[in-house]
């Protein structure tokens, strides 16, 4: 019987099958939320309108009302300004703020204008952004003099666009028109890699996530199984950033040497081609040979250098060998019938020669290549000709069809692109960036107001804060992600304006308490319904601190904190890992970090650092006086006639251990025992919860 | 005033309640649920457990199971066909009366193989490291998930028994952290010391640190403690929202009592020479994780319910293995028999130790990492790559059969041929010897019940003794 028309059949079907199957998914891959173009919504209509005060809140109301649900009474005076401070500086609010806007019925925008113009804005949203970029130090030691921390920190605070700020850190050094004629290079960190030897893996990872919001890692040895991402995609980005290559700054800034070396990188490269192939490729074992030879004569020449005399036996040794290889490979060229004098030879060791010459000549720009690190601040700039292919981890399999021609993903910039190496000679990171931030891209606004609003409101719109692939959330409220994107872009970008936007809206200025059960709870914190308590971060805690502890009074400097105790919150307070990209921190409670409030020596020395600048601040003249002040350090508030009364029996009633007593080494501390008790109790206030807490 | 333990909280109070319930008034709310949420004090498990307490010996990296327990003679055949397939030269032989097999490379845990229970036949969903340990804790299988750790569940089910120690301890730094709970109620948070070596290099650094004052008498350290508690509950006062409020609450009281109670806990200088000696606290390549699990038997002994004990990192002189720890991919048969002389005699001493104390039957000891090894590896002849799909893991003591081997692999630990056992299944199988049901230790987040084994796992009766 003849069974192959059958079998033609059914792999024919198979095939139409598979085709139809892959049809579908291509389908259902690009019609994923995050990979449509943002469109500007409708705004809702609302039944209790008076409660907006902007277009975002009927977003979230219309969604309340949906379940029945009013939204959260607004939060007090205090805790606003507590929150906002917070959430836009990291420190509490300054005294002067404290005084004017703690009526009610005073405006609140001029607040959060004051907030968004003061320096601790951009320190604070640039602490953000570093987590996102696996920020380690330059140097090591203290992160505060970092270029690209600083570049962050202004960044924010010129209100740069974002647009711009994340071009700057794909491809600063190829935009023009900067100042002085130097290549930008500051903010320059997508290509910065945590690590040389996974170099690619890292600046995609970065790209994938921090950038793309897309778990772009994944497809570095198979196409992703779960995103429309193929492990093509993957390599046709990587060609991006093996098309740049590592330099030191001084060749950056000397036109001639940098062009110089590019055109011999250009040069060389061809020729180890050339090496490679036919007519050449043959001759290289003649070549070999000839060093081989030379070799000899050399290691003869040793015989009768009398320096030598001791060697001589090993010497004699090694020359036996060297030459049963000679002539093992001499049968081999005899073999293949390669002639020692074709102009071949001379061919290959002159092209060999100028490889050499090159790699000599610019030794240590190799160098540089082979050390490079993050903490080194050394760049990657476009100073080798584009490149197309791939460089495969070892035991790692390669794509199919390689070389990959440099193009971005097509799910996202579809089957008709143009390949990069058509459109441009550099290796296409500026065409990245600008694809990126066209105002057009899917993903790139979406991405950062969703997290702009997890940074505000304690949650994001979708909780996946560097995901918004298939594998992550889909958004509670797609049509406010959509018109906040859209208003973003609109607004050129700007950070500033959009935070400002969410901070003063009435969703954003609801109470963290109401007294519902447990499932509305959950749905209230779901849509946005209430708002969430957050714990202090790491850097809001030893920050404010030190801004308490510091008498612009005084004419002592304003120091930082210790390192050992940044280091050992960080620790504690669930920092940032600077090895990891962190879109989320935890926010932990641990009997761990009450026995450093309790016990810490760097806790003492805060209080008393307080305790001193209470003695010597002119207007508070008594005990009373010095409390109130603490309250209003410390919690943004008055203290109350009970609280009042209660630090003053504390104080009154302190038993002082005279034993333990150290004499001040700080001339303006108060005596040893009025310095030890207040020491006590405002290491009390600090431990509260009230501190910790922002409602 | 009321006491920080008995206030009433959103996540304790109000927690179980039906789906849509927003009309309902807040008083029934309050009748209703005042008994169905438990808190944090110690109670009865669901139905008699056979273990009170555990101390998870956690081999993060992926122990190669090939050079361990489960031998597999015919790779050796394969090496020397194939590229890419890693001998196997350790030699296996049986042990003990029940014959259980073991592996040269444990001379000191072989001794004990007739109170293991050693599972053959795990399988897991994930090779990718992060994943996976996320997975093996907390039953997801994507990292950073914010879900609770099989220790936060473990105490959310029996509350805390200990007053002065937390009820979960991690004695390292461990991924995925039990520090924070997540949708559980706050006071389930664990705590996770840091790794020595990363704290301040040169001088001696206390295993937790800022234990003492040194600075403030005990009268003095209760007068403050007791105005930041005071001002805590009058903060307190008509705030429900957030159950961290009382969880702080809760930890100042905690952190207290352990300036007393863990100093001696985590002091290992009192014990005697000759137990010092068995846990090998001498040798420098046992002495970190000797000093370990002599502390896990010390916090066992003070009742804390769920004790974590990471592998120990090879000292900076083994470059190699302190680089990889057990993730073999080069060089396996290098690595793997440094990190079992790093574990082995600590491990084993610490079986006797605690069968010696009668402590055995009721705590049970659990040892693996998130998944095994591979017979061969991408690069060479040289090491071993991951594998989720059969590998081993044992248990011993807290109720389980010893001198039993469970389970059986394919001939290069390929795949699972016979009784295989699930993450899902074991972590329902630990919840049950300690009288917890899996499907019945659930929380109410997100309007769902969650629990940790999701909608799987079996509890494996095999196991049992």
């Amino acid at each position: 019987m003849n069974l192959l028309p059958l079998i033609r059949s059914v792999a024919f079907f198979a095939l139409a099958l598979a085709w139809l199957v892959d049809l579908g998914r291509a389908e259902k891959a690009g019609s994923h939320w995050a990979f449509q173009p943002v469109k500007r919504p409708v705004v809702p209509k609302v039944q209790n309108g008076n409660w907006a005060n902007a277009n975002l809140d009927r977003f979230i109301l219309a969604r309340l009302e949906e379940a029945k649900l009013s939204p959260a009474p607004q939060a007090t005076r205090v805790e606003l300004l507590r929150r906002m401070s917070f959430a836009l500086t990291g420190l509490p609010p300054a005294a002067e703020h404290l005084e004017k806007y703690s009526d009610p019925k005073i405006e609140l925008a001029p607040y959060v204008d004051a907030l968004l113009a003061s320096p601790q804005f951009g320190e604070h949203w640039g602490r953000h952004w570093l987590d996102h970029v696996r920020f380690r130090p330059f140097g090591g030691k203290n992160p505060s003099n970092d270029p690209y921390r600083q570049w962050v920190a202004r960044a924010f605070n010129e209100d740069m666009p974002y647009s711009l700020f994340l071009k700057m850190q794909i491809a600063g050094d190829l935009i023009h028109g900067s100042q002085d004629g130097k290549v930008n290079l500051d903010g320059m960190v997508a290509v910065r890699p945590f690590s040389l030897k996974n170099r690619h893996a890292d600046q995609l990872d970065l790209l994938g996530r921090t950038f793309m919001g897309l778990s772009l890692f994944c497809a570095r040895c198979h196409d992703h199984k779960h995103e429309p991402l193929s492990q093509h995609d993957y390599y046709a980005l990587q060609g991006l950033f093996e098309s740049s290559r590592v330099m030191e700054l001084p060749y950056l800034e000397d036109k001639a040497k940098f062009d110089a070396y590019t055109k011999g990188l250009a040069e060389k490269e061809a020729n180890e081609k050339k090496l490679k192939a036919a007519p050449l490729k043959d001759y290289g074992r003649v070549v070999q040979l000839m060093d081989l030879r030379e070799r000899i004569v050399r290691e003869r020449a040793k015989l009768k250098d009398p320096k030598e005399a001791k060697n001589h036996d090993k010497i004699r040794k090694n020359i036996e060998k060297l030459e049963k290889d000679d002539a093992k490979r001499t049968d081999e060229i005899k073999k293949r019938k390669l002639a020692m004098d074709a102009p071949e030879v001379v061919e290959y060791r002159r092209v060999r020669a100028a490889i050499q010459k090159f790699d000599a000549a610019w030794k240590d720009v190799f160098l540089f290549d082979a050390f490079v690190d993050q903490a080194d601040a050394k760049m990657i700039v476009d100073a080798r000709p584009p490149k197309e292919g791939v460089v495969v981890k070892p035991g790692e399999q390669a794509p199919k069809g390689e070389p990959v021609p440099r193009q971005f993903p097509v799910v996202l910039a579809g089957n008709q692109q143009k390949p990069l190496g058509e459109v441009t000679r550099q290796s296409g990171r500026l065409e990245l960036a600008e694809w990126l931030t066209d105002g057009q891209h899917p993903i790139t606004a979406r991405l950062m107001v969703n997290r702009v609003w997890y940074y505000l409101l304690g949650e994001g719109l979708t909780p996946s804060l560097s995901n918004l692939g298939h594998s992550g959330q889909p958004p509670t409220h797609p049509l406010l992600l959509d018109f906040l994107s859209d208003e973003f872009v609109r607004s050129g970008w700007s950070m500033k304006r959009l935070i400002r936007s969410i901070v003063l809206s009435a969703t954003y200025q609801q109470s963290s308490e109401i007294q519902v059960n447990a499932d509305e709870l959950d749905q209230r914190l779901k849509l946005f319904g209430v708002a969430r308590v957050k714990r202090l971060e790491v850097e809001s805690i030893w920050r404010t601190l030190n801004t308490i502890e510091y008498n612009p009074e005084g004419k002592e400097q304003h120091r930082p904190p210790p390192f050992d105790m940044v280091r050992e919150l960080e620790g504690l307070f669930d920092g940032a890992d600077n090895s990891l990209i962190v879109p989320r921190r935890a926010a932990s409670i641990s009997s761990l970090q009450a026995l450093f409030f309790l016990n810490s020596p760097h806790i003492k020395a805060s209080a008393e650092k307080i305790a001193i600048r209470l003695h010597n601040t002119q207007k508070l003249t008594d005990d009373t006086a010095r409390i109130r002040q603490a309250y209003r350090w410390f919690y943004s508030r008055e203290a109350t006639r009970n609280e009042l009364e209660a630090g003053q029996a504390f104080l009154k009633e302190w038993p002082v251990n005279a034993g333990k007593l150290q004499p001040n080494r700080n001339k303006n501390a108060p005596e040893p025992a009025v310095l030890a008790r207040w020491q006590a109790y405002l290491q009390a206030l600090m431990a509260t919860n009230e501190f910790l807490f922002i409602h | 005033m009321q006491s920080a333990e008995t206030l009433i909280t959103r996540r304790t109070a109000l927690g179980h309640a039906v789906n849509g319930v927003g009309a309902l008034t807040l008083t029934s709310l309050l009748q209703n649920d005042l008994v169905a949420k438990p808190g944090i004090d110690a109670r009865a498990a669901q139905f008699a457990p056979r273990a009170k307490r555990v101390i998870y010996l956690w081999m993060s990296g992926g122990p190669s199971q090939i050079d361990t327990f489960d031998p597999k003679p015919d790779i050796n055949k394969l090496a020397k066909e194939k590229p890419n397939v890693t001998e196997a030269p350790f030699q296996f032989r049986e042990h003990g009366q029940s014959g259980t097999v073991v592996s040269e490379l444990l001379p000191h845990i072989s001794r004990h193989v007739d109170d293991l229970c050693v599972i053959r036949s795990m399988q897991g969903d994930t090779n990718t490291h992060e994943h996976a340990q996320t997975f093996t804790f907390t039953g997801v299988a994507q990292n950073k998930s914010p879900v609770p750790t099989l220790g936060n569940w473990v105490v959310y089910g029996l509350g805390c028994e200990s007053k002065n120690l937390p009820a979960l301890v991690s004695l390292g730094e461990m991924n995925p952290s039990p520090a924070e709970p997540y949708f559980l109620p706050a006071w389930t948070a664990g705590v996770m010391l840091r790794n020595k070596d990363k704290q301040k290099p040169g001088a001696e650094e206390p295993v937790v640190p800022n234990l003492n004052n040194a600075w403030l008498t005990r009268e003095q350290q209760q007068r403050q403690l007791d105005l930041i508690q005071r001002l805590n509950r009058s903060h307190l006062q008509g705030r429900t929202t957030d159950d961290r409020l009382n969880a702080r609450i809760e930890s100042f009281e905690r952190a207290f009592r352990m300036q007393v109670e863990a100093t001696d806990a985590f002091d290992i200088s009192g014990e005697s020479e000759a137990t010092k000696a068995a846990y090998g606290l001498a040798q420098a390549e046992t002495a970190e994780y000797a000093e370990r699990c002599m502390i896990a038997r010390r916090l066992a002994e003070r009742d804390v319910r769920f004790i974590v004990v990471p592998f120990s990192r090879p000292p900076k002189s083994q470059a190699l293995a302190r680089t990889f720890g057990w993730d073999s991919h080069e060089q396996n048969n290098e690595l793997t028999p440094i990190l079992c002389k790093r574990h082995d005699q600590p491990i084993a001493a610490l079986l006797a130790d605690l069968k010696q104390r009668g402590m055995l039957e009721d705590t049970l000891v659990v040892w693996g990492g998130e998944f095994g090894r591979t017979a061969g590896s991408r690069v060479g002849k040289r090491g071993r790559e991951h594998n989720c799909n059969g590998y081993t893991m044992f248990l011993a003591g807290g109720g389980v059969k010893g001198g039993y081997t469970h389970g059986e692999t394919g001939p290069t630990a390929n795949g699972v041929v016979r009784d295989k056992v699930h993450v899902h299944d074991l972590n329902a199988t630990i919840l049950h010897l300690l009288g917890l049901d899996h499907e019945k230790l659930t929380y109410r987040a997100g309007g769902k019940d969650v629990r940790l084994t999701d909608v799987y796992g079996n509890v494996i009766k095999e196991l049992f003794a």
